[in-house]
């Protein structure tokens, strides 16, 4: 992020649905994923004028709290996953007491994914830093199961599927939109993408 | 007069019922929001200059835009009902309450309680029967005082907020001001702290605070100590009344006069005396025009919830000079855990509705996710001017020295109108010159906070963080590696460097000291990948560990950042 910023691909009107896209394929391999309980995004200036950095945030329901799976296993599984699908983990924390914090990887394609530990509270952050500011935000239907009323994406337009077909010919997905596909039911895996990974 | 409430009618109240109203106007302010967030996609979407251009278009969208600004303004009216009836229905419940247990408490020896709520007294017992009876009277009367107040404050702000004032309402309410102003306005004069300030406006009914809210608040909107909800109120009031007062032809006159003057070849621009009176008249325009633009984006960023789902909070603004603005992710008053953030250097009016406020929302955002925390209000305060220029102004104490009171009075108003302010974590965050700003504050007027971070901090004028007024165990200190704010606090020039426990370089004497250390807690930030100027602002940027740091300790789990 220096300010020789290298350009990403993609712009404004594209940045909530690659990170959507990334939060998809870093939650397709964890076993028993109980789904998201909430959406929310968050917008942050950028010292460069005309850029500008969002960020996408899931969290785990509240029944996850604590729970070995999502506090120890996850780790372990995203620290195999991540790479194997050319994400490069580039940041690993600890707690004082040696359990793990957070886990962070970045994507080819300059998205970050943050998986974060808050004291037994797990939030999966994407984000895009400085973006140029061009074009309107649209984000898809929120993935893992969140109810509307959770669904809190202040930062960008939702489009329903049909509308984020449309939304292809400005933003070009590989084999379409699979990744966008909300999950139906909590732990189900999204069949988009079965041989993409 | 207030219409006093008679026991009967406070012993068979249902105030379920009147609940039920207060989630009823809640759910039409939630109904608004929904159609205003509807309107705002459309705008931003569908009907955005791609899709549909020309002066239509804009007419449409400009339209489009005033009208959610008004639908947001009926949601904020019919939020403020619902909280004005949700008061109401607890001081009822606590009165209701009361009364029911003091009459079962009622010696039936001594004394009996008629259906009007009359205690008679057993006179076949004497004289001791009558005190009692009397004194029993007495709390019977403060119970239905209590009550008469809650609907006198109730019908006042249902009034005030749904604008259904008659003329003679209004009138008694304009008396009611005019015999308070001159109370509040001695004790401004006199420099009352910010408790003396609260307890003034304690002391006064319902009623009488809202007659100094709709009469005064520009006596209210800036003042510490007055609660967070009735600042938030007077300052939208001041701002959208400010707003209104530029001329609505401001930009056209800027567009004609800087044609008027483009007509000036070079010499006719020497020979001709009106040139310069036009220039300088261009010039005055201009500067109010982003005057204009700075508060009109206030109160743009403030019209939604943030991304928590909190209200934001307008506790004071001035658009003199760079601007000042202090805005609260979040009620303070009611939160769990409050953070008041501190910006640095090049902070304005422009970077408090953009960049400042953003960080903030953040802050709230990463707190809200520590389980079992409760809600963290995050205060976005630029109650200072800030320094400008890093090079020219930043080593200078005089704006750490001008902001150091309101700081700490800001503070204590904090604490002064906190509902519970024993049970709640207070942090006072600062960011380069803010830093500053807090240790000069901290330790010349005192803070009432129990935490203070430091964040890439290029000194705070005391030596130790024991000279901060709280435990060193709750101090933070934080700098990424490559921040070029490193060498400036290395200097010594503004204290030492709080995240150092080793040598310093003392400027005045030219030599490196030896020095045991600030004290308190350092923890970890990145810095990104970026370069020294870039990791001096990024510390809230996506991944920084000092994100998930600040959470912590705004959540009073500080023993865990690291």
């Amino acid at each position: 992020m220096s300010s020789d910023l290298p350009e990403l691909e993609f712009n404004l009107d594209e940045a909530f649905l690659r990170m959507d896209e990334a939060i998809g394929e870093t939650i397709a391999r964890l076993p028993d994923f109980p789904g998201f309980y909430e959406r929310r995004t968050l917008q942050l200036k950028c010292a460069e004028e005309g850029r500008e950095s969002y960020e996408i945030s899931y969290t785990l329901p509240e029944a996850t709290i604590g729970s070995e799976l999502v506090t120890m296993d996850y780790f372990e599984v995203l620290k195999e996953h991540w790479p194997a699908i050319g994400y490069e983990i580039h940041a690993e924390r600890k707690y004082p007491d040696g359990n793990p914090k957070a886990l962070e990887a970045t994507r080819s394609d300059g998205v970050n994914v943050w998986y974060s530990n808050m004291l037994g509270q797990i939030v999966i952050h994407a984000q895009v830093a400085c973006v140029r500011a061009e074009g309107s935000p649209v984000c898809g239907p929120p993935l893992g199961g969140v109810l509307p009323e959770n669904d809190n994406h202040k930062h960008c337009q939702l489009v329903t599927p049909e509308e984020t077909e449309s939304a292809d010919a400005i933003a070009p997905f590989k084999d379409g939109q699979a990744m966008l596909r909300p999950f139906e039911q909590p732990g189900r895996e999204p069949e988009g993408f079965d041989g993409q990974l | 007069m207030p219409m006093p409430i008679s026991y009967q009618a406070l012993i068979e109240a249902d105030i379920d019922a009147l609940q039920a109203v207060g989630e009823a106007w809640l759910q039409v302010s939630k109904d608004l929001e929904e159609h205003l967030a509807t309107l705002d996609d459309y705008r931003t979407g569908d009907l955005k200059a791609d899709n549909w251009d020309g002066d239509s278009a804009e007419a449409g969208r400009t339209r489009i835009k005033e009208f959610a600004a008004d639908l947001d303004e009926r949601a904020a009216q019919a939020r403020r009902v619902a909280a004005a009836v949700e008061d109401a229905c607890s001081g009822f419940r606590t009165s209701q309450n009361g009364m029911t247990m003091l009459a079962g408490m009622i010696d039936k020896e001594q004394a009996s309680l008629s259906a009007d709520g009359t205690v008679v007294p057993n006179t076949a017992k004497g004289t001791a029967a009558v005190d009692y009876a009397s004194g029993m009277q007495s709390q019977v009367n403060a119970h239905l005082e209590d009550a008469t107040a809650a609907d006198e404050a109730l019908k006042a702000a249902v009034a005030l907020y749904a604008e259904t004032l008659s003329t003679a309402e209004e009138a008694v309410l304009d008396q009611l001001a005019a015999e308070e102003v001159g109370a509040l306005q001695d004790l401004i004069d006199d420099g009352a702290s910010p408790e003396e300030v609260n307890e003034w406006w304690n002391s006064l009914s319902g009623e009488e605070q809202i007659a100094m809210l709709e009469n005064h608040p520009e006596l209210l909107g800036g003042l510490d100590g007055v609660p967070t909800d009735t600042r938030d109120y007077a300052n939208r009031e001041l701002l959208e009344a400010e707003l209104d007062r530029f001329s609505p032809t401001l930009d056209a006159d800027i567009v004609a006069l800087q044609a008027e003057i483009d007509q000036f070849n070079d010499g006719a621009k020497f020979l001709n005396s009106s040139y310069d009176a036009m220039t300088d008249e261009l010039e005055r325009l201009e500067a109010e025009r982003d005057r204009r633009d700075g508060l009109n984006s206030l109160q743009d960023a403030i019209r939604e919830q943030a991304a928590t789902g909190q209200d934001f909070y307008l506790l004071g603004y001035d658009s003199a000079g760079d601007g000042k603005a202090i805005v609260s992710v979040g009620n303070p008053d009611t939160a769990d855990n409050t953070a008041v953030y501190v910006p640095g250097t090049g902070a304005d009016l422009s970077g408090a509705s953009g960049g400042l406020l953003d960080r903030a929302e953040t802050m709230a955002l990463d707190a809200g996710d520590i389980p079992g925390s409760g809600e963290t209000a995050v205060v976005m305060w630029l109650g200072y001017d800030a320094p400008d220029n890093p090079a020219l102004d930043s080593p200078r104490m005089s704006y750490a020295e001008d902001a150091s009171a309101p700081l700490s009075s800001f503070m204590s108003g904090l604490e002064s109108t906190n509902a519970d302010p024993d049970g709640t974590n207070t942090t006072v965050v600062g960011h380069s010159y803010g830093t500053t700003v807090i240790g000069q504050s901290a330790s010349e007027h005192g803070l009432a906070t129990d935490n203070i971070v430091a964040v890439a901090s290029p000194g705070m004028v005391v030596e130790n963080a024991s000279e901060l007024g709280i435990d060193p165990d709750n101090f933070y200190a934080t700098v990424a590696p490559g921040d070029m704010i490193n060498p400036v606090a290395e200097t010594g020039a503004l204290g030492p460097d709080p995240t150092d426990g080793g040598v310093n370089f003392d400027i005045g004497a030219g030599t490196f000291v030896d020095w045991h250390g600030f004290g308190g807690n350092t923890f970890t930030s990145d810095n990104m990948e970026g370069n020294a100027k870039e990791i001096h602002s990024n510390y809230w940027d996506e991944g920084n560990p000092a994100r998930e740091n600040l959470a912590l300790i705004f959540t009073g789990n500080g023993d865990q950042a690291s």
